[in-house]
C-alpha cells in the first residue's frame, strides 16, 4: 500500500518535467507511504515516476520502488497487494525470470513483460499502477477490477500527471482547478463523486477495472477489462440450482478461500469489527485459515451507549468467541471536532462518508496496526442494503405509468408545487424514475434530486453538471450487459456505485490517512467468480442468513438475527448542536424538519472544507 | 474552412501546412475542400495535388448548406471543421454518414460558449485540434468535451525558411535605424483585438530609454486601433522613440525580425503566439505573457521570456532582460519545425 506518482510529458514541443514538482506531489501522499521514498527519470527527462511506501510484504530495501525489470526497460510504480504473487512468481521464474526481491511488486513487471497490458486478467488483489515501457515509448495505467484502489490522471495537452490523490496531483500547482460541473453535481446528487469525474475538469479517475495508455498522443480512453455486470450475465448463463446444504459449503470454501488470500503479508494482519455477520464471520474465517494471534477493533460512541446501535458489547462478544486479541476504542464530539480540519484536508473528494472508517482507523493505527481485514462489500453479495427489497418493487409498480411520456414529470412538478413541504421530493419523482432499474436505483440512493440542485449549487452549475452527467443514464451504463436477474441487477449497481465511488474511495483515504491498509476480502473478483453463479441461479442464498451459518462456531444470535444499522457516526445529533457545523442553516432547502442528515453533511463538509 | 490560400494570417497558414501533412505520397488520400472565397490569381501558395477546392460563394448560410449537401453525397471518412461555428453541421454529417468528427480550434472563437445553436454538437465531437493548451482549457470549461479528445498541434514553424541575418541595409535606411536598439511587436491592431499589449511597453518607453537611450520601439502592422496608440504616443510625447511602421509586404517580413533586437508581445488574449516562433527563429530574444496561450509558444518560459503582462515591473524587467540577451535561435524552437507538425497530423488523422 503505498502512493504512487507519474509524469510523463508526451507531446514533443513540451519541456522536460520539473523535479520540484514529482516531489511536491509524491509527498503530499506521504501519509501512504511512511517507510521509504523513490523516484526514477528517464534519461531525456520527459518521463517520471515517484514512490512513498509502506511496507507490507518484503520489507528489504530490494522492494523499494520505483522498481524495473532485468534490463531498466520497463519501471514501475504500484500501489496495493497482490494476493496470489507467490504462485505468479513461481510461474515466471519457470519463466526464465530473475527476481531481485521477495515482492509482489516485481510480479507485475515480469508478468508485464510476458503478456503486455493483458497481464492485468491474472492479478488477483488490489493494485493502481504506472508503468513506463521505455521500448514502446507509453506508460500504462492500471486499476483493479473493483476499484479498490484509486489512481487519477490529468493531461493538460502536454504531460499527463498521475497520483493516487486528486489532492495529490493539484499539490504540483500545475493542474487547473476549473471546477467540473458533472463532478460537483454527482457530489450532491449521490453524496461522493462519481468517477470518471472528479470536482476538477482536468483530472480524471482512471476507471475500475481499466487500462489507460498514453503515449505521443496522450492519453488514451480508458479500455474496460472487467465488468460486474458481464461477470453476473455469464453467470447467470451457467448457473444450476442447488440445495440450501451444497450452496453453503460453496459460498463458505468461497469466501474462506478469499480471506486465506487476503492474509498474505509479512506484518501481522488485523480485522476492523463490529457487530454485523460480515466482520464477524472475516473474522472467524481469518482465524481458521491460521492467523493465530488476531488483533480486532471496534468503534463505539457515548450518544450510542446503551442502544441498539451500540456495537460494542456484540464486538467483544464475538472476539471473545475467536478469541481474538480486542479493543474497543470511544469517540465523542471533542475529538471528532478536533480532528474535523483534519479530516476535510484529508478526504480527497467530497463525501458524505468516511468519517468511521477515519477513526477506526485512527484506533487501529494507534495499537500499531499496519493492516486491517474490513467486512466491506458483503451488503453488495449478500442482500444488506434495502435496495435489494425496493428497487425491483418500484419499477414493477411504476413499470406503466413510467412509460406514459411526460406523465412522470409533470406529476412531480405538480406535487411540487401543490405539497412542497409536505411531500418528500423522491417520493415526487417515483413515476418520473422509478420505471427502470437505474432510474428506481437513483431514487434509492439519491441524496438531492435534480430538481432540487439548484437550491444547492445555482442553476447555471446545476443545469450543466446535469448536462455533462446524466445521471440516470450514467447508472444504465454499468447495466450493460443486462446482468440477468433482479438480484444481479441491484448487486451490479450498489458494487459498480455506491461501493465503488463512496465506501472504497472513503476507505482509501481515510485509512491512509493512519497509514493503516484496508483489506476487503468480500471485494474480490475471484469470489465473485465463485459465488455468482450460486447467488445468480439462487438470489435467496444471498443473504445475510446464509452468512451467518459460515461461521466455526457459529456467530451468536445476537448478531445472526441483528437489524442492519450501517456502520454509522452520529452526526446527525452533532449537527444539530454543534454551532461550528451549522453552516448548513443557510441554505433554505436544508432547515425543513425532517431533512435528512446527510444532506446537511454534504453542504455542511464542502463549506468547510472550502473555508479552510 | 476559413480560405486557406487566400490570407496571410495564422489560420490560413496554419491550414495549408495541414493540407500539405495530409498530402502524404504513396497514399490514397482525397481531400475535399469548402471555400468561400477564391484565392487571387498571384496568389504565392500552392495548393497540393490532392486537394480539390470547391469555391461555394455567397452568405453564410448558403455555404453551410451547400458544404453539407457535398459532404453527404461524398461519405467521407473524417469530417474536418476549420472553424467551431462550423460544428453544428459537422455533428448531424456525423450522426447522417457515421464519419469521424474533427473540428480545429485556436483561439477566441473558442474561449467562450457560442451563442444558440452554434454550441450544439460538442458531445458528437471524436477529436479536437488545438494550437494551445489555453484554448484547450477554454474550451473544456464551456463545452465539457473530454479533454483527452482535445490534442495539441501548435502552429508549425518550417525553420528552413528562417535565417537569422545582419540587419538589412535597405531597412535600416529606410526607418533611419542606424546605431539604435530595435525592440518590436508585430501584429494586426484591430480595434476588438486591443490585447497585443502595445500600449503597455509604449507605457514603460520613458523608463527604458534612460538605460538605453538609443531604444527604438517599433510597431509593425496595421488596424483600427493605430490611431489610439499613436495618441497615446503623443500624450507621453514619445514620437522620437516610438515608430509605426504600418502593415509590411510578405516578402520583408523575415528581414523585419531581423532589425529587431528584442521581440515583445505582452498580451493577455493570445490563441498560441505564432510570431514569436518566426521572431525565435531569426534569432531575436522574445518576451510574451504568461496568461494564454503565448505560454505554449514560449515553452513556459524555455524558448522566451515569460512575464504577467499585468505587472509593469515584470514587463520592465522582461524587457531589461531580452534586450540583454545574445540573438541566436534557442534549442527549444526545433521540436516546433514542421515534421513534427507533419507527423503529429499524420497520426492523428491518416492512422
Amino acid at each position: 500500500m503505498c502512493g504512487i506518482a507519474g509524469f510523463f510529458s508526451y507531446h514533443p514541443v513540451a519541456p522536460e518535467i520539473s523535479r520540484e514538482e514529482l516531489r511536491l506531489v509524491r509527498d503530499h501522499m506521504a501519509a501512504r507511504g511512511p517507510d521509504g521514498v523513490g523516484e526514477w527519470f528517464s534519461d531525456d527527462g520527459h518521463v517520471a515516476l515517484g514512490h512513498r511506501r509502506l511496507s507490507i510484504i518484503d520489507l528489504s530495501e530490494a522492494a523499494s520502488q520505483p522498481m524495473a525489470n532485468e534490463d531498466g526497460t520497463v519501471q514501475l510504480v504500484f500501489n496495493g497487494e497482490i494476493y496470489n504473487y507467490r504462485s505468479l512468481t513461481e510461474r515466471l521464474r519457470r519463466n526464465g525470470h530473475v527476481f531481485r526481491s521477495k515482492s509482489d511488486s516485481e510480479v507485475l513487471i515480469h508478468l508485464y513483460e510476458d503478456l503486455g497490458d493483458a497481464m492485468v486478467h491474472e492479478l488477483r488483489g488490489m493494485f493502481a499502477f504506472a508503468l513506463w515501457d521505455s521500448k514502446r515509448r507509453a506508460m500504462l495505467l492500471g486499476r483493479d477490477p473493483y476499484g479498490v484502489k484509486p489512481l487519477y490522471y490529468a493531461d493538460d495537452g502536454w504531460t499527463v500527471r498521475v497520483a493516487s490523490q486528486v489532492k495529490a496531483l493539484l499539490a504540483g500547482n500545475q493542474i487547473s482547478r476549473l471546477p467540473d460541473p458533472a463532478g460537483i453535481a454527482g457530489f450532491y446528487l449521490l453524496g461522493s463523486v462519481p468517477e470518471p469525474f472528479t470536482t476538477y475538469q482536468q483530472i480524471r479517475a482512471v476507471p475500475a477495472g481499466s487500462i489507460v495508455w498514453v503515449d505521443d498522443l496522450g492519453a488514451s480512453e480508458p479500455r474496460k477489462y472487467f465488468s460486474i455486470s458481464s461477470f453476473f450475465r455469464e453467470a447467470t448463463r451457467g448457473a444450476q440450482k442447488l440445495d440450501r446444504k451444497e450452496a453453503g459449503e460453496l459460498i463458505r470454501s468461497a469466501l474462506l478461500d478469499s480471506v486465506r488470500h487476503h492474509l498474505v503479508a509479512d506484518v501481522p494482519v488485523s480485522a476492523f469489527l463490529s457487530a454485523g455477520v460480515d466482520s464477524g464471520t472475516i473474522v472467524a474465517l481469518a482465524r481458521e485459515a491460521g492467523n493465530k494471534s488476531l488483533e480486532t477493533v471496534t468503534l463505539a460512541f457515548a450518544e450510542y451507549r446503551s442502544t441498539h446501535e451500540d456495537e460494542a458489547p456484540l464486538a467483544s462478544e464475538v472476539a471473545r468467541i475467536y478469541q481474538t486479541v480486542h479493543r474497543t476504542r470511544s469517540l465523542d464530539e471533542s475529538e471528532f471536532q478536533r480532528e474535523l480540519p483534519k479530516i476535510l484536508e484529508l478526504m480527497d473528494q467530497p463525501s458524505i462518508d468516511g468519517i468511521n472508517t477515519y477513526f477506526i482507523s485512527k484506533a487501529a493505527s494507534e495499537n500499531g496496526v499496519k493492516v486491517a481485514l474490513s467486512g466491506l462489500g458483503g451488503d453488495e453479495l449478500f442482500r444488506g442494503y434495502p435496495a435489494f427489497r425496493d428497487v425491483p418493487r418500484w419499477v414493477r409498480g411504476t413499470w406503466l405509468p413510467s412509460r406514459v411520456p411526460g406523465l412522470g414529470r409533470t406529476t412531480r412538478a405538480l406535487l411540487s408545487k401543490l405539497l412542497p413541504r409536505e411531500i418528500s421530493p423522491k417520493l415526487a419523482g417515483m413515476l418520473e424514475f422509478g420505471g427502470s432499474y437505474a432510474g428506481a436505483y437513483f431514487l434509492r440512493r439519491g441524496l438531492f434530486m435534480p430538481w432540487e440542485l439548484k437550491d444547492v449549487v445555482g442553476l447555471e452549475m446545476a443545469s450543466e453538471g446535469l448536462r455533462r452527467l446524466a445521471p440516470v443514464a450514467m447508472m444504465q451504463s454499468v447495466l450493460e450487459p443486462d446482468p440477468g436477474s433482479a438480484y444481479a441487477r441491484v448487486a451490479t449497481l450498489e458494487s459498480s456505485l455506491y461501493m465503488r465511488n463512496q465506501l472504497l474511495r472513503d476507505t482509501d483515504w481515510a485509512s491512509m490517512a493512519h497509514s493503516v491498509e484496508v483489506r476487503v476480502p468480500l471485494v474480490d473478483p475471484f469470489l465473485l467468480r465463485d459465488l455468482a453463479p450460486i447467488l445468480a441461479a439462487n438470489p435467496s442464498y444471498a443473504s445475510k442468513r446464509m452468512v451467518a451459518g459460515i461461521a466455526r462456531p457459529l456467530l451468536p444470535p445476537a448478531v445472526s438475527d441483528r437489524a442492519k444499522t450501517g456502520f454509522n457516526v452520529p452526526l446527525n445529533h452533532w449537527l444539530e448542536r454543534n454551532t461550528k457545523l451549522d453552516v448548513w442553516r443557510r441554505l433554505p432547502v436544508l432547515t425543513r424538519p425532517g431533512t435528512h442528515w446527510a444532506r446537511r453533511w454534504a453542504y455542511a463538509s464542502v463549506s468547510l472544507g472550502t473555508q479552510q | 474552412m476559413p480560405d486557406p490560400y487566400r490570407g496571410f494570417g495564422g489560420i490560413a497558414q496554419y491550414n495549408r501546412d495541414l493540407f500539405d501533412a495530409l498530402s502524404v505520397p504513396d497514399r490514397d488520400t482525397q481531400i475535399v475542400s469548402y471555400c468561400r472565397h477564391r484565392a487571387p490569381d498571384d496568389s504565392p501558395f500552392s495548393p497540393p495535388a490532392n486537394l480539390k477546392q470547391h469555391l461555394l460563394p455567397g452568405s453564410e448560410i448558403r455555404y453551410v448548406f451547400r458544404a453539407a449537401v457535398g459532404a453527404l453525397k461524398l461519405r467521407p471518412d473524417i469530417v474536418l471543421c476549420g472553424h467551431i461555428n462550423l460544428l453544428p453541421v459537422g455533428a448531424i454529417l456525423k450522426r447522417l454518414t457515421g464519419c469521424k468528427l474533427v473540428v480545429e480550434v485556436y483561439g477566441f472563437e473558442a474561449w467562450r460558449r457560442l451563442p444558440g445553436i452554434r454550441s450544439w454538437g460538442t458531445r458528437d465531437v471524436d477529436l479536437v485540434i488545438s494550437i494551445s493548451r489555453f484554448t484547450r482549457e477554454q474550451l473544456v470549461r464551456w463545452s465539457g468535451i473530454e479533454p483527452r479528445r482535445i490534442k495539441l498541434v501548435p502552429n508549425p514553424v518550417h525553420l528552413d525558411q528562417y535565417t537569422q541575418t545582419a540587419k538589412p541595409s535597405y531597412l535600416v535606411e529606410r526607418y533611419g535605424l542606424e546605431g539604435k536598439l530595435v525592440l518590436m511587436t508585430l501584429g494586426r491592431l484591430p480595434g476588438q483585438e486591443r490585447y497585443k499589449g502595445q500600449d503597455r511597453i509604449i507605457a514603460l518607453m520613458p523608463k527604458l530609454s534612460v538605460r538605453h537611450p538609443n531604444l527604438v520601439y517599433m510597431i509593425v502592422g496595421d488596424g483600427s486601433d493605430r490611431a489610439r496608440l499613436e495618441a497615446l504616443v503623443q500624450s507621453l510625447g514619445l514620437q522620437e522613440q516610438v515608430m509605426f511602421a504600418g502593415k509590411i509586404p510578405e516578402s520583408e517580413k523575415l528581414d523585419h525580425y531581423n532589425l529587431a533586437d528584442g521581440f515583445a508581445m505582452p498580451s493577455t488574449s493570445e490563441g498560441f503566439g505564432f510570431v514569436f516562433l518566426e521572431a525565435a527563429a531569426c534569432g531575436v530574444p522574445v518576451l510574451g505573457g504568461s496568461v494564454d496561450g503565448s505560454r505554449d509558444a514560449l515553452v513556459d518560459g524555455k524558448l522566451g521570456v515569460m512575464v504577467d503582462p499585468d505587472s509593469p515591473e515584470e514587463l520592465l524587467t522582461g524587457l531589461e532582460e531580452i534586450l540583454r540577451r545574445e540573438k541566436r535561435v534557442p534549442e527549444s524552437l526545433k521540436p516546433f519545425d514542421y515534421p513534427r507538425f507533419r507527423a503529429q497530423i499524420e497520426r492523428l488523422l491518416l492512422s
